[in-house]
């Protein structure tokens, strides 16, 4: 029988820092993941020896990258590994790194996410088992055929789709740490370069370099190492799932999001439309829609009409990704998961400066990736709790 | 099975076979533990229950189906893929559903719901090799 996170002593996030996420550049990875460390360190006001345990969300730097990086804190021995789920890397590591903390293995650990897109075929395309398309469905196209399906079943138009850009990217107008920091008009997105269907450029997710870093610790910790309570959130909720066959096949993704959402609020012992922040993984902006439908923020069919009424900006019913998104923050793949985390943190703080949603208290970071895989979390502010 | 030596290459004979030269079938499996229809065939394991060995069962699938979507793509990375073309997502009659490209080359005439089958259609040339066929999907003329 499996245990959930809440079945056991409270993990709480410390420290967040952040690399920009940025177009691919010379720049080596230790020089990414080292800032994001120090950062997240220097937010928490701990020391590097502190630090008991490293869960490392990466898909693409290689074989064997953490300790060749983390050696430059210099070397205490810990235990490190990478961790490697698709564009759920770092969303993995979080979640082995809070339930290390939870269970009590370890008092303090790091989760962080380093990546540098590369060329590396998936694993998928190596199994044996071949499929007719030849390449020629990638998942921009992938997406277009599920947007299309929704605008004949729903009515929707591309504009509905378009909106979700221009909301996303002008949230990561006001992010020093997004790929993207350009507010866009919805003609602006309209007017972009169509990619597949009713899908453009800027309704794509950059995929580039970056590193998140996020440290979890027990109660014990906070209090031997002074760390100040205001600041921490605690992790309320951890839920990971894989596919299966559905009835419905094609929006597989969209399914696994409904029933790993649905656990992760059930354990945090809330409802989803007790959530003030969401953080999803919208690498095309349709993801947006479904997966707020699938979550149950909205019913089926409404998403693109209370989006359209503001209700998921900030400021609005809950504000869905603040931070600006896959789309506008960017999707660098390992840190993404951990960066999600890092907003969410920030906004139950009350530290997210221009994109702050007021009276924050409840948070929920959702990412899937190619297998499919699915990783939610749902953070909750601490007054209630410490 | 087609005569061979009377018709140019398939692209993929693993994947789809032409009978008579003129009908195309997928090669697809059926698995006799829980009834689950799959496309392509594989000897892993059910997806769906996880029968393997016998329980694997071959089966051509005819190619008829419904469209359930569709999407032209406007661009593509891989420099031997030339965009623009059209992928439509079909529900087949017997089970599966799969997503090929369209014969069709834009989304003019395509409407959700209309009624499509597989041919097999002259594949982009890839440097040197001889001209051979790919299964395409097109809309059945009402």
């Amino acid at each position: 029988m499996s245990a959930p996170l809440s079945k056991f002593r409270p993990a709480y996030v410390v420290g967040i820092g952040l690399h920009r996420y940025q177009h691919i550049s010379e720049t080596p990875y230790p020089v990414l993941g080292l800032a994001a460390v120090r950062e997240a360190l220097a937010d928490a006001r701990i020391e590097w020896p502190a630090v008991e345990s490293v869960y490392h969300g990466t898909a693409l730097l290689g074989m064997a990258s953490t300790r060749v990086m983390l050696r430059h804190l210099g070397g205490t021995g810990i235990p490190m590994q990478q961790v490697e789920n698709a564009s759920a890397s770092g969303s993995t590591a979080f979640r082995l790194a809070a339930y290390e903390v939870a269970t009590g293995v370890a008092d303090v650990a790091l989760a962080l996410g380093v990546d540098k897109p590369s060329a590396r075929p998936l694993a998928g395309s190596q199994t044996g088992i071949r499929g007719i398309e030849g390449g020629r469905i990638v998942p921009f196209t992938h997406f277009a055929l599920l947007a299309q399906k929704y605008m004949d079943r729903h009515g929707a138009t591309p504009e509905d789709f378009a909106r979700v850009a221009v909301k996303n990217h002008g949230n990561g107008a006001h992010n020093k740490y997004a790929q993207r920091q350009q507010a866009r008009s919805l003609v602006d997105v309209l007017n972009d370069p169509p990619i597949s269907g009713p899908l453009t450029r800027l309704q794509c997710c950059p995929v580039g370099e970056g590193a998140a870093a996020v440290i979890v610790a027990s109660e014990d910790a906070i209090a031997r190492l002074g760390i100040d309570r205001r600041r921490c959130v605690r992790v309320l909720s951890s839920a990971q799932r894989t596919e299966v066959v559905y009835a419905e096949s094609s929006n597989f993704d969209a399914e696994l999001t409904r029933q790993t959402t649905a656990q992760a609020i059930a354990d945090a012992g809330i409802a989803p439309r007790d959530l003030d922040v969401i953080e999803l993984h919208d690498a095309f902006t349709v993801e947006e829609i479904f997966y707020l439908e699938a979550m149950g923020i909205a019913s089926p069919g409404e998403a693109p009409a209370m989006l359209k009424a503001g209700a998921f900006d900030i400021g609005g019913d809950v504000a869905v990704s603040p931070s600006g998104g896959l789309l506008a923050m960017g999707h660098p793949i390992g840190p993404t998961g951990v960066g999600q985390i890092a907003e969410i943190t920030r906004q139950l703080r009350g530290e997210a400066g221009a994109r702050q949603h007021e009276g924050a208290k409840l948070g929920l970071a959702h990412m899937v990736g190619v297998g499919a895989v699915c990783v939610v979390h749902v953070l909750g502010e601490t007054s209630s709790f410490l | 099975m087609g005569d061979a030596s009377s018709e140019p290459e398939l692209s993929h004979p693993d994947l789809y076979a032409s009978r008579d030269g003129a009908t195309v079938e997928l090669l697809g499996m059926r698995c006799a533990a829980c009834g689950y229809v799959a496309f392509p065939r594989q000897r892993y394991g059910c997806e769906k229950c996880g029968a393997t060995g016998a329980a694997l069962v071959d089966v051509a699938l005819a190619t008829g189906g419904t469209l359930v979507s569709y999407a032209t793509v406007h661009m593509h990375q891989a420099k031997n893929i030339a965009a623009p073309f059209v992928i439509g997502e079909v529900e087949l009659d017997a089970g599966p559903t799969l997503r090929a490209t369209m014969v069709e080359q834009n989304d003019a005439g395509l409407d959700v719901g209309a009624r499509v089958t597989g041919r097999l259609h002259p594949a982009p040339a890839v440097d040197g090799a001889g001209a051979k066929l790919e299964l395409r999907f097109a809309r059945v003329a009402s």
